[in-house]
């Protein structure tokens, strides 16, 4: 009896931390919101589970995680709302659970792109450099992680100052 | 045993939440009738979220959908306005890869044969297996589903495209993702997918060993394929050519069995290691034989959309780009029928989707002005140029209006103009 108490409440547990855990619903409204609550700079990568190269991208950003707790990073995932249980195992499976997550909102597709740039087709994973001016660059494929460690150090020598 | 009943109520309360939080926005957002979700009704063509749609000969409307584990397949015989029942392909259900790039196909022979294909995904990301289906009395039976390649590696078997000749051949080509898979257990690096084909001379009845086109295709863009006068496909994909550069290449045949050298089309060098989701289309004129190429890219200098017209021996017209690159102009549509030619394409000005129609009478040497066919302002799906015996349609998905055909053949462009 006990062991099946044990299992349930272990489930119970497994499912409180995934509803907690889940990605923030990202909407049109949603990127400017950022830009006003995010302590800048931060790196914003878009991505998506259809996405092999995006798989890289999370496994290198989780390494990067791990070496630099100070990572001001945000995932936006593109893909539907339905798919959020495979976005955090995914998320867990690269070290990545404790970073700002969002999913792109079962609205438009194209209006929630838009909302962000309308000069991005779509391609993935794409990302934005966001500096302190409120300055941004956009690159699309997969970066290289010196990249995003050359960008961390510029960042945190504006920190310092 | 009562604190067991008491978490077991907690648990049954937390996974409703959790399963709100999961769900709660889809049916808010109108994306599905009531239809979708009631277990008694059969579902309609308003719950599918990517449809491939064919005339017959005879003028009536073939729809292949997929919702909830089955592939569809309805018709109509006016045009959209009503449709036949929907009858369930695969008996048992499976996961349909169905959005955007992907999504089940639907081919006819004008016998009565119909043939749909889908891509199901399997366990591990990104795998999947090429599935296929056929009817031989009009859809009131399908024969049970078959998965067409013949590696069964949990890997990439997916965005499969099918057509179907004129003497009734068969034929499925995909990205597959075999040869990497065998790398990688090397310890060996493998670049993107590879591109491989299979056929059927027997109306689907089986299908001949998988072949291999090419390796290292892009391994998230759909591929399209036509079929020419002499009952063999034409395939046209995008590649990675040197280390990261995502142009299209394009196979014919010397015979169902032999495919010749692939050849590269597209010279616009996007240098990208990322999913474009941007697949190319192909179209093949009945009377000339030439093919008719649209495909979008991104690079530094040269994006956008393109058009091309080549034929069988490699003499290729100088790309042009049509749509509005600034108002992203993407996912395009081509059509041939004699020496007409029509484009399509999807644009976004914030607002509102637009979807665009430009025509050649002359076999693309000369185009009518870009004409504005249909918006719509809460998400849409791809649009396909498709054509019965006299007419040229749109089919396009969207949210608010659902599944519609939309006229667009030459007097209409022309009053619009």
């Amino acid at each position: 009896m006990n062991k099946v108490l044990v299992i349930i409440f272990n489930l119970f547990l497994a499912f409180v931390v995934s509803a907690s855990n889940a990605p923030a619903v990202f909407k049109t409204d949603s990127y400017l919101q950022l830009i006003v609550d995010k302590k800048q700079p931060f790196l914003m990568v878009m991505w998506s589970l259809d996405c092999p190269p995006c798989i890289k991208e999370l496994s290198m950003l989780g390494s990067v995680y791990k070496e630099h707790p100070d990572l001001n990073l945000v995932l936006v995932s593109t893909d539907s709302i339905s798919r959020t249980d495979d976005i955090n195992l995914l998320l867990k499976d690269t070290g990545l659970s404790d970073i700002d997550s969002r999913v792109f909102s079962d609205a438009s597709v194209q209006h929630l792109r838009y909302a962000i740039d309308p000069a991005w087709y779509g391609e993935l994973p794409r990302s934005y450099f966001h500096t302190q001016n409120n300055m941004r660059k956009a690159i699309s494929g997969l970066l290289d992680m010196n990249q995003v460690v050359s960008w961390l150090k510029v960042n945190s020598q504006i920190h310092h100052d | 045993m009562k604190i067991l009943n008491i978490i077991a109520g907690v648990l049954i309360a937390a996974v409703a939440v959790n399963s709100f939080a999961s769900h709660g926005k889809r049916k808010s957002s109108g994306t599905a009738s009531a239809g979708c979700t009631d277990i008694n009704q059969l579902p309609t063509l308003d719950c599918a979220p990517a449809p491939s749609s064919v005339f017959s000969d005879s003028g009536r409307l073939w729809v292949a959908w997929s919702y909830a584990g089955h592939v569809y397949v309805s018709y109509s015989d006016d045009k959209a306005k009503t449709f036949s029942l929907p009858v369930s392909v695969n008996s048992v259900p499976e996961k349909i890869s169905a959005r955007g790039e992907n999504r089940p196909k639907i081919a006819l022979n004008n016998k009565g044969g119909v043939y749909v294909s889908w891509t199901t995904p399997l366990k591990k990301r990104f795998s999947g297996n090429v599935r296929f289906s056929y009817s031989n009395d009009n859809s009131k039976n399908f024969s049970p589903p078959v998965t067409v390649n013949d590696n069964l590696d949990i890997t990439g078997h997916r965005f499969e495209a099918l057509g179907v000749a004129d003497n009734g051949n068969i034929y499925l080509a995909w990205l597959d993702k075999r040869d990497r898979f065998k790398a990688e257990k090397a310890a060996k690096k493998y670049h993107g997918a590879a591109l491989y084909y299979s056929w059927s001379d027997n109306g689907g009845k089986s299908f001949h060993s998988n072949q291999k086109i090419i390796d290292h295709s892009c391994e998230c863009c759909r591929v399209a394929i036509d079929t020419d006068k002499n009952n063999l496909p034409v395939i046209l994909w995008r590649n990675i050519y040197d280390k990261n550069t995502r142009d299209h290449t394009l196979v014919n045949f010397n015979a169902p069995h032999i495919p010749a050298e692939p050849v590269r089309v597209s010279f616009d060098n996007w240098q990208v290691d990322a999913c474009p989701h941007h697949g190319p289309d192909l179209s093949i004129s009945d009377k000339t034989g030439d093919y008719h190429l649209v495909w979008f890219d991104n690079a530094e200098k040269r994006h956008g959309l393109f058009y091309m017209r080549m034929n069988k021996n490699n003499n290729q017209t100088v790309p042009i780009q049509f749509g509005n690159y600034k108002a992203g102009a993407s996912h395009p549509s081509v059509l041939s029928k004699g020496n007409k030619v029509w484009l399509s394409w999807k644009e976004f000005d914030g607002k509102k989707e637009s979807l665009w129609t430009q025509f050649s009478t002359d076999n693309g040497d000369s185009w009518s002005k870009a004409v504005l066919v249909a918006q719509t302002s809460a998400g849409s799906d791809y649009a396909f140029l498709i054509m019965d015996a006299d007419r040229v349609y749109l089919q396009w998905k969207t949210t608010q209006e659902g599944f519609q055909l939309i006229t667009v053949d030459e007097s209409v462009v022309k009053a619009a103009q």
